[in-house]
């Protein structure tokens, strides 16, 4: 049994106290000498079952009404569907907010997050008038999904712990069970099983003061929380309010949410659906702000794509995008707190786009140039709709005065390497921005892993063979974000190309990553056949970076390239996707043909980099390719590309971790934050992160929303959306600066809606109501019409009255005087 | 000037301790109260004319001289002696019962006292028996002043004990006194009924008038009790340990039912029956009892 009071449920005992008063009353009784007992004799052989009888059941009722009268106090709160008639039921309200950034579209009063937050208060007001006890509990999806994300995570760092037989500390640490390992409602819940007082605003203070994210977290990882708390209170009448804006991306189909919501009991359970927005509305969304894949160096042009989509219903005519870079170049700048950005603000011409059709997404750029090096950002701004969180985007670029790029030439003269040589460093005034550097192959099984890693992307020619341990070299430094271009020689043999098959074509031992670094198996060289009136170019690019300026031209600018041979491979290729033993994600794709349909650049993705295979030799006898200027261009971006992949974050989600790996013999651990300004305050956050030691020599600062040591003022910091200011300073005692870009993910500026019709199919099978969040609110009025209360009062006058029946039947009550 | 009512009180009858002193103050209280004088009975033999005064019969008042004098005159004839009246006291263990002023035995005792007082005064015969399961003690018939302190006398010392055995006692009673008298009986015939109602009859057939007075405390005919109570009997070992007030219907049923069948009983033998309360003035008493008397009178 279950009270609201529990305390009081000691009232219970009173129960017996009918018992032994007439115990009492038994024992205490007087004694006196009677002359006419042959009639009192008589009477009690006569009634004294009756009597016994009358006197139980006046005892009994006498209990009954002490029990009733105590359990009314203490607010009997019974699972039975019966005895919930007579006893105080409890309805928990389990409310779950999306928090997501969808929930600041103000196309109604207030955000819908606020909508929401007013819907709560409607349903802790309608509790207090409504009869039996009302628990409230509060989720946010934000912090349901973090928690899910992070428990992941423990899981996946737990298991592979368990692995590792060798680590003392895994053996005889006691395993957790799936439940303690899994996240639990009150580490996540803003309000978790709490009483709503006859004054709620205390109570709802703390949800009142959280505003929505910048997330894009869904609903999913809640109802699973609050899956076990259903299950576990099967007692009490449980309703479930799931209070979202309810766009078609997220419950046009929602299997998985279905499925969840599927699970949830079905006794005892209400679901309700809350729209918190009224309609779809015209929104235009700031995709995306990313700089091209190209080389990118302080001093040199850089591209910025600008992408921007239109999630209305109506063409948009004349959209002005803003946008400013912001240089932080100069040495001596300082930490601005106040101003949006700390470095030098410059506004550039913003981009203007004719038209925007509905649901069409058009791409911009912009071109920046920071002459120093230096952690620089680019924001891009969209003019006020009613979504304002996914108008505003930025990226960051992280620019040195030189990218690095290693030539491994087969041949020691370095003569295979020129043509690249001459491309991408030609001297004079004409910068690329690229510091070139020849190495023979035996570098590359000398050299360490970091050595290698100094450089943005290598360039092979011509190797015929490579030591294991140069093949390892690479292949971790692919994996880790490193770009590797392969092009073969003239003068390579069958018996190389055999060595290729039978090596590079195997995964690496020991390699965390069990993908080759070459998917496919040279055949051998092959002529191509020149066909006498065939109009086709000998090189046909497809659709890939490397050959983006070649883009929407009427007529193919490799018009003059010829290419005689090439190299065959063993089997037709085409587009694959696989992945390895360990879930690494593999692809490899042509993304330059042959007039024969013959791949000749094959794009090869090996964890986190690309390889890029050239099936031909940059020589005279084997092509003309590298004397043609479109080779400089694609050269140029092809270094682009390679180096793309280890180019720390220009952009990524809210909410993704943040970390700064710098050396312990330059900087100081001590790492100073600012953190975007949060809607709640409007002023940046100070964040004081403490470095970390990462191996030798090297410090590591990191700022990850799942880290337990967030509080709640860091953790609303750290999933905002803006640019994120790490200050740190140098042995030598200035301050190093180093921007994150972290931005609204932008499928929250979607804003159709789902239609009810819709939603019914949607969630076939699964029981709810649909409401808006105003219409949550007028039920007050009806609320209370049937007090429970007033039953139990009825149903104890009722037992008073048997009993005073009974004890007036059983001759307890004195006969009147008569006069 | 106090109302002689008073005197007849329970409260300040228990307040007296002598029999005798009793007695006079309840018979002289109470004939100080009545019209009718009742020292004087119908005779044959004309003794004397007396003025009238207020509370004569008027059945006595001579006309003819009124009609000569124009004053009222009462005419008074020789008294009638030959009346013998027999008390028959119940002093059995159950009489002993009695929270109020008097218990039963005390009440009964009382009436006998002033029962003989007034026989004596008008110069009858009276006779006392005590007993309980027998007869414990016997004064015969006298008329003479002095046999009243012997009967004073006998009730004072007689304290109630023992159980009732009726039939028994009035054998012996029939035995002991074989011409036809006035029995006066006062008890609560809380014995065996069927033998109460033999000894009554039996009485009746050897031609006795018989006046009953059944003596009855108030908790008996109420049973006013609340509280659990442990009841002890008082002639017999039985005891019962119960909350009354859920027998007290069915007691006072029962009791109902023996009262009114010891008074279809008497109905039905010709005897005056009175159920008398302890807590009742004596004048109901002392008037059942002239009435007793006058009938026993005409009869002779």
């Amino acid at each position: 049994m279950q009270f609201v009071f529990q305390p009081l449920a000691w009232g219970f005992l009173l129960v017996l106290l009918p018992l032994l008063i007439h115990l009492i009353n038994l024992v205490r009784h007087r004694r006196t000498q009677w002359a006419a007992m042959e009639f009192l004799l008589e009477s009690y052989r006569k009634l004294r079952r009756w009597v016994w009888l009358k006197q139980a059941l006046l005892i009994a009722s006498r209990m009954l009404i002490v029990a009733i009268a105590v359990a009314m106090l203490a607010q009997w709160v019974s699972g039975s569907r019966w005895l919930a008639m007579i006893s105080q039921s409890t309805t928990h309200h389990y409310v779950i907010l999306d928090d997501s950034a969808s929930m600041s579209d103000t196309s109604s009063k207030g955000t819908a997050y606020q909508s929401a937050l007013g819907a709560v208060q409607s349903i802790a007001a309608n509790a207090n008038t409504q009869e039996g006890s009302h628990l409230l509990t509060v989720i946010r999806a934000s912090r349901a999904a973090l928690a899910s994300a992070k428990s992941k995570v423990e899981k996946s760092t737990a298991a592979d712990t368990k692995k590792t037989p060798t680590d003392p500390t895994s053996a005889s640490a006691p395993a957790k069970s799936p439940e303690q390992q899994g996240p639990q409602a009150d580490s996540v819940a803003e309000l978790l099983s709490r009483t709503i007082p006859t004054d709620p605003s205390s109570l709802l203070s703390k949800i009142n003061s959280t505003t929505q994210t910048s997330l894009d977290s869904g609903l999913g990882e809640s109802i699973e929380l609050i899956s076990p708390l259903l299950q576990q209170a099967s007692s009490e009448k449980s309703i479930v309010y799931l209070m979202s804006d309810f766009r078609s991306k997220d419950w046009s189909n929602p299997a998985m949410l279905k499925q969840q919501l599927q699970s949830l009991p079905t006794t005892n359970t209400e679901l309700q659906l809350i729209d918190c927005v009224a309609e779809r509305h015209e929104n235009l969304t700031l995709v995306s702000v990313l700089p091209q894949q190209e080389v990118l160096a302080a001093g040199v042009p850089a591209m910025i794509n600008i992408s921007v989509r239109n999630n209305g219903i109506a063409p948009v005519r004349n959209v002005s995008v803003r946008v400013h870079s912001v240089d932080y170049g100069n040495r001596q700048i300082e930490p601005a707190p106040a101003a949006p950005f700390s470095g030098l603000i410059t506004e550039l011409p913003p981009v203007l786009i004719d038209r925007i059709e509905p649901g069409e997404l058009v791409t911009r750029h912009v071109q920046v140039l920071f002459p120093k090096s230096g952690s620089h950002v680019v924001e891009a701004q969209l003019p006020s709709d009613s979504l304002n969180a996914d108008n505003n985007a930025r990226c960051v670029l992280d620019l040195q005065n030189g990218l690095r790029v290693l030539l491994i030439d087969g041949d020691s003269t370095g003569k295979h390497s020129f043509f690249f040589e001459s491309a991408l460093n030609p001297g004079g005034n004409a910068k690329t921005g690229l510091i070139m550097s020849r190495e023979g192959p035996e570098f590359l099984r000398d050299a360490d892993l970091a050595a290698i890693q100094n450089y943005a992307c290598i360039l092979m020619q011509a190797v015929p063979s490579l030591d294991p341990r140069a093949l390892q070299n690479l292949h971790k430094y692919v994996s880790q974000g490193g770009g590797l271009g392969v092009f073969f020689g003239e003068q390579m043999s069958t018996a190389d190309y055999l060595r290729y098959n039978s090596v590079w074509t195997k995964p690496i031992p020991s390699a965390d990553n069990t993908i080759p670094l070459m998917p496919f198996s040279i055949k051998g060289a092959s002529d191509l056949a020149q066909v006498a009136g065939d109009v086709k170019p000998d090189l046909i690019a497809d659709n890939h970076p490397i050959f983006e300026p070649f883009f929407g031209l009427s007529n193919s600018p490799f018009q003059f390239v010829r290419i005689q041979r090439y190299l065959e491979l063993e089997k037709e290729l085409g587009d694959s996707k696989s992945a390895d033993a360990k879930g690494n994600a593999s692809g490899w794709k042509p993304v330059a043909t042959l007039r024969n349909g013959k791949p000749i650049i094959i794009d090869h993705s090996i964890g986190n980099g690309r390889v890029l295979y050239g099936l031909t030799a940059l020589d005279r006898q084997w092509t003309n390719w590298p004397q043609d200027p479109t080779f400089v261009v694609a050269a140029l971006k092809m270094v682009g590309y390679l180096s793309s992949f280890r180019t720390p974050d220009a952009a990524r989600i809210a909410g993704t971790p943040m970390r700064w790996d710098f050396s312990s013999q330059e900087m100081l651990p001590e790492i100073q934050v600012f953190c975007p300004p949060t809607v709640s305050n409007g002023a940046k956050s100070l964040l004081n992160v403490n470095a970390m030691p990462a191996g030798e020599s090297a410090f590591q600062a990191s700022l990850n929303a799942m880290s337990d040591q967030e509080t709640d003022d860091s953790l609303r910091a750290v999933l905002a959306a803006g640019n994120f200011e790490w200050w740190g300073t140098s042995i030598q005692g200035e301050r190093v600066v180093k921007n994150f870009a972290r931005n609204t993910t932008p499928g929250e500026g979607e804003t159709e809606k789902v239609q009810l019709i819709d939603l019914n199919r949607a969630l076939s099978g699964v029981k709810f109501t649909y409401k808006s969040s105003e219409s949550l609110g007028s039920n007050t009025a009806l609320a209370g019409f049937a007090n429970r209360n007033m039953l139990l009062m009825a149903l104890l006058l009722l037992l008073l009255l048997f009993e005073q029946w009974l004890a007036w039947s059983a001759s307890y009550h004195l006969p009147g005087r008569k006069t | 000037m106090p109302d002689s009512k008073e005197y007849l009180h329970p409260e300040a009858i228990r307040r007296i301790a002598s029999m005798e002193l009793r007695a006079r103050n309840i018979v002289e209280g109470f004939l100080s109260g009545m019209h009718r004088s009742p020292y004087f009975g119908q005779s044959v033999e004309f003794v004397q004319h007396r003025q009238y005064v207020p509370g004569d019969d008027l059945r006595h008042i001579d006309w003819k001289v009124y009609g000569r004098q124009d004053k009222l005159y009462i005419k008074q004839y020789e008294e009638d002696t030959s009346l013998r009246c027999t008390l028959l006291l119940d002093a059995s263990a159950s009489m002993n019962y009695g929270r109020g002023s008097l218990n039963k035995f005390d009440y009964a005792a009382t009436i006998c006292a002033c029962l003989a007082y007034l026989t004596l005064r008008q110069q009858d015969a009276v006779g006392l028996t005590v007993f309980d399961q027998k007869i414990r003690s016997r004064l015969p018939w006298r008329s003479s002043r002095s046999h009243l302190q012997s009967i004073f006398k006998s009730l004072q010392q007689t304290a109630s004990k023992d159980k009732t055995d009726l039939t028994k006692v009035f054998r012996e009673i029939n035995d002991t006194y074989p011409k036809r008298s006035l029995m006066v009986i006062a008890s609560d015939f809380l014995g065996s009924e069927a033998e109460t109602l033999k000894g009554l009859a039996a009485l009746k057939r050897a031609g006795h008038d018989i006046l009953v007075f059944h003596v009855m405390d108030d908790d008996e005919l109420d049973f006013p009790f609340n509280d659990p109570t442990r009841f002890e009997g008082m002639e017999s070992t039985d005891a019962l340990t119960c909350n009354p007030r859920a027998l007290r219907d069915g007691y006072l049923e029962s009791l109902q039912r023996f009262l009114d069948r010891v008074r279809h009983a008497c109905a039905s033998y010709q005897i005056d029956y009175q159920l008398i309360r302890t807590s009742r003035h004596m004048d109901a008493t002392l008037t059942a009892y002239l009435t007793s008397r006058m009938a026993h009178m005409r009869k002779k």
